[in-house]
């Protein structure tokens, strides 16, 4: 091969390693945790982590997640129904997406961080 | 070999209908944001997606275009298995003319890591394609990383391909590198804008690493409800003036 393919073989390699590296920057999709159970009734852990792995996997597949807090909890409803719709989640797919995002708005809104 | 084609065409309406029917249950597969990076995000348990591809190169004369029609499966929520019902190829070139069946084939796709919630999403996926005496192996290894409105991809390809005049007879055998680098900025829910890049290095025998090419250029994705479109322009960047100045493809898949 010649030397100035090499050249852009580790050239490209090496803009997305940068690129990926750069790239570890908050999601905005927090982690579920002791608030977020606590706020949406308690036990509640399993459920929470289904629904953040709904909207990091099944939202995040078709267009940018956006953020829990980005929303009021009242608009999140409306949202979700609207969206599950158009992409046939499952109802308890449904509805703990909305558990989670609901617990996440809760949990920020009241500053009792993660 | 047309008739081939055509009968195989037909069977495409018929599996259409079907999938409608199935789309009853189903999910909506992800739907795609290049034309030539995949994505590390697999279709969900239940999907079913069917995607036309189109892949039209010019250049030192010639005009040639290469067609697959492919149903995809959401096997689980990490794993997705995809059909290649026929892949097609149309040449136009003085002196040549022709339309020929060129495989068909299985896609596998795996993913290990969320591009939303770890540090690097990631999958590994394998294609086996099968045709007229040709058979080959394809595996990348996908990274993705999804930054608010922005998604950046890189591919890593090795493909193995052997040829002989029919199956039980494929004495030739060469492969090929290839690493592909995406990045797409979602305009709005409806529209992303990107860049596309893609570096082709031919083993023949696999002996010695041949030239290596190199692609870019701009990036659209579409979709509305079920239906998606994406569509690359890719133009030669290296100097070699016997390989194809410009490709373009065009995705178009339905979600069932």
């Amino acid at each position: 091969m010649e030397a100035n393919g090499w050249k852009w073989l580790m050239g490209i390699g090496l803009a997305s390693c940068w690129l990926v590296g750069c790239a570890n920057l908050e999601s905005g999709v927090p982690a579920v945790s002791r608030q977020m159970i606590a706020v949406s009734g308690g036990d509640t852990g399993d459920r929470l982590e289904v629904g953040r792995r709904v909207l990091t996997t099944r939202c995040g597949a078709c267009h940018r997640v956006y953020a829990p807090g980005a929303y009021r909890s009242a608009e999140w409803v409306g949202i979700v129904d609207e969206m599950a719709a158009r992409s046939k989640l499952r109802a308890s797919e449904r509805e703990n997406l909305l558990l989670y995002l609901v617990a996440v708005e809760r949990v920020q809104k009241t500053g009792t961080g993660r | 070999m047309i008739k081939r084609i055509a009968s195989l065409l037909m069977a495409v309406p018929v599996l259409f209908g079907g999938f409608l029917w199935l789309g009853v249950e189903s999910a909506n597969a992800g739907q795609r944001k290049f034309a030539y990076n995949y994505e590390v995000l697999t279709a969900p348990l239940g999907s079913i997606e069917f995607e036309n591809w189109v892949t039209w190169r010019r250049g030192n004369g010639k005009d040639q275009g290469n067609f697959r029609h492919e149903v995809e499966f959401g096997v689980t929520d990490r794993l997705q298995l995809a059909v290649y019902m026929v892949d097609w190829q149309w040449t136009d070139a003085p002196g040549e003319k022709k339309v020929k069946y060129e495989h068909t084939g299985v896609e596998v796709v795996y993913r290990l890591s969320n591009p939303i919630t770890d540090v690097v999403g990631s999958a590994v996926y394998g294609e086996v394609k099968v045709g007229d005496g040709v058979m080959a192996w394809e595996g990348k290894l996908l990274l993705q990383k999804n930054l608010g409105r922005l998604t950046l991809t890189y591919n890593a390809t090795v493909e193995a391909v052997w040829e002989g005049s029919t199956l039980g007879q494929l004495n030739e055998r060469s492969g090929e590198l290839a690493q592909t680098v995406g990045i797409s900025y979602e305009i709005d829910a409806h529209v992303n804008l990107g860049l596309e890049f893609l570096q082709e290095i031919d083993l023949p025998n696999w002996e010695a690493a041949g030239r290596s090419i190199i692609f870019g250029g701009p990036n659209i994705s579409l979709r509305k409800g079920r239906y998606f479109a994406t569509i690359t322009g890719l133009f030669r960047l290296s100097d070699q003036a016997d390989e194809p100045a410009m490709q373009v493809r065009g995705i178009f898949g339905v979600d069932f």
